[in-house]
């Protein structure tokens, strides 16, 4: 009696070691609805700046690919950048015409009317502070991926205007994106696939890109300054004139 | 195999293994992930590089094989009755079942030949075992 308990005991275990190594899939985390959003401080008459700007679509270099590889964190910042520029620029009395997707979609009529096209260049860039991807095997000798570390989130937002008959640049500037540091991320297990473990990064990465989205689309306003602009319409007249305009 | 005097044979045959292969398991998986707050500077992943796959994949679940059946013997101690049999078979079954059944997809997890391969030398081991351990005198 004694001998057929220990042996029940013993299957028991066995079968606990069985189903404690055996692994099972960790949940991916459901990603967060962001939403960036800026309201201009002034807002001057429509049109009062007498100036015709048009817009490319806000560009963005994928400094950090290795994190959201193929998730539309950036889709949905470049959607609310584009918005929010214009809402800027038209609180500060300029005309807009676009956002075209490229200088290519600019039609000659816009060209030959619009007094500069500016184009928006972000990009980020991340440091590891500590840590990083992790690529393991499991115990079904499956690839396997998990990431845990301290990054750091910076970079620097292009900003350069052409005069759009002639193509050249008549404006330069560069905006540092404020510094996020000390964001933790943690993917807390495995994945097989690389992308759900990086799905797992989008959300501490998208909240700190918005604890600074304002922030960025603030230093542009106080940057895109009105009388700055005006100062380029006469080197803006010149390059038109040698084109014939 | 040479069994010391003095060796307590629960110890060697049971409680050695079934750590060893525990020890080998948790060391296939980086701490930092498997420990919350497991500083990264102390992360066991330089020691994953040099340990071989099968003795980081396959040999945990041989050790834990050998182990259980161990267990089995001992308590048995030789008794060559239906129920010891039907005891040892169902652990064995467990175990290679388990195995050909993920084989077929019947259950979680996917079908490593060298898993088989390290079951096999544990039933064959023990089996080795358990005709020593009853042939020197007790």
């Amino acid at each position: 009696m004694k001998r057929t308990l220990l042996s029940v005991i013993i299957v028991v275990l066995a079968l606990l070691t069985y189903l404690a190594s055996t692994s099972t899939a960790v949940p991916v985390e459901t990603r967060k609805v962001f939403t960036f959003d800026y309201t201009p401080q002034s807002t001057g008459k429509a049109g009062s700046a007498n100036f015709l700007l048009a817009l490319t679509t806000p560009k963005f270099k994928h400094a950090d690919n290795n994190f959201l590889g193929g998730y539309n964190l950036y889709t949905k910042l470049q959607e609310s950048f584009q918005a929010d520029i214009e809402e800027m620029l038209i609180a500060k009395g300029f005309n807009i015409k676009g956002p075209f997707a490229s200088y290519d979609e600019m039609i000659f009529t816009d060209k030959r009317d619009v007094q500069l096209l500016l184009n928006f260049e972000i990009v980020p860039s991340i440091t590891t502070l500590s840590g990083g991807a992790i690529k393991g095997i499991n115990a079904n000798k499956q690839e396997i991926w998990a990431y845990k570390g301290i990054i750091t989130l910076s970079g620097k937002i292009n900003i350069y205007g052409v005069e759009p008959l002639s193509n050249e640049k008549v404006y330069v500037k560069s905006v540092a994106i404020p510094k996020v540091e000390y964001i933790e991320l943690d993917s807390k297990g495995y994945y097989l696939n690389y992308l759900d473990m990086a799905s797992t990064l989008y959300n501490p990465i998208g909240e700190a890109y918005l604890k600074i989205y304002s922030h960025i689309i603030e230093k542009i306003n106080t940057q895109l300054d009105t009388q700055e602009m005006f100062t380029l319409k006469k080197e803006i007249k010149e390059l038109k004139a040698k084109k014939g305009y | 195999m040479f069994l010391p005097a003095n060796a307590n044979k629960y110890t060697i045959h049971i409680i050695i293994p079934f750590f060893l292969g525990s020890f080998l398991y948790i060391l296939a998986r980086p701490l930092s992930l498997a420990v919350p707050d497991f500083p990264l500077s102390f992360d066991n992943r330089s020691i994953l590089m040099v340990i071989p796959e099968w003795i980081a994949y396959n040999a945990p679940d041989g050790l834990w094989l050998y182990s259980f059946l161990m267990w089995l013997i001992l308590i048995w101690q030789g008794q060559r009755s239906l129920e010891a049999y039907l005891w040892f078979l169902a652990i064995i079954l467990l175990a290679i079942g388990s195995e050909i059944l993920q084989k077929f997809s019947r259950i979680a997890g996917t079908f490593d030949g060298y898993d088989l391969l390290a079951y096999c030398s544990a039933v064959i081991l023990c089996t080795f075992q358990y005709y020593q351990l009853n042939t020197i005198p007790q």
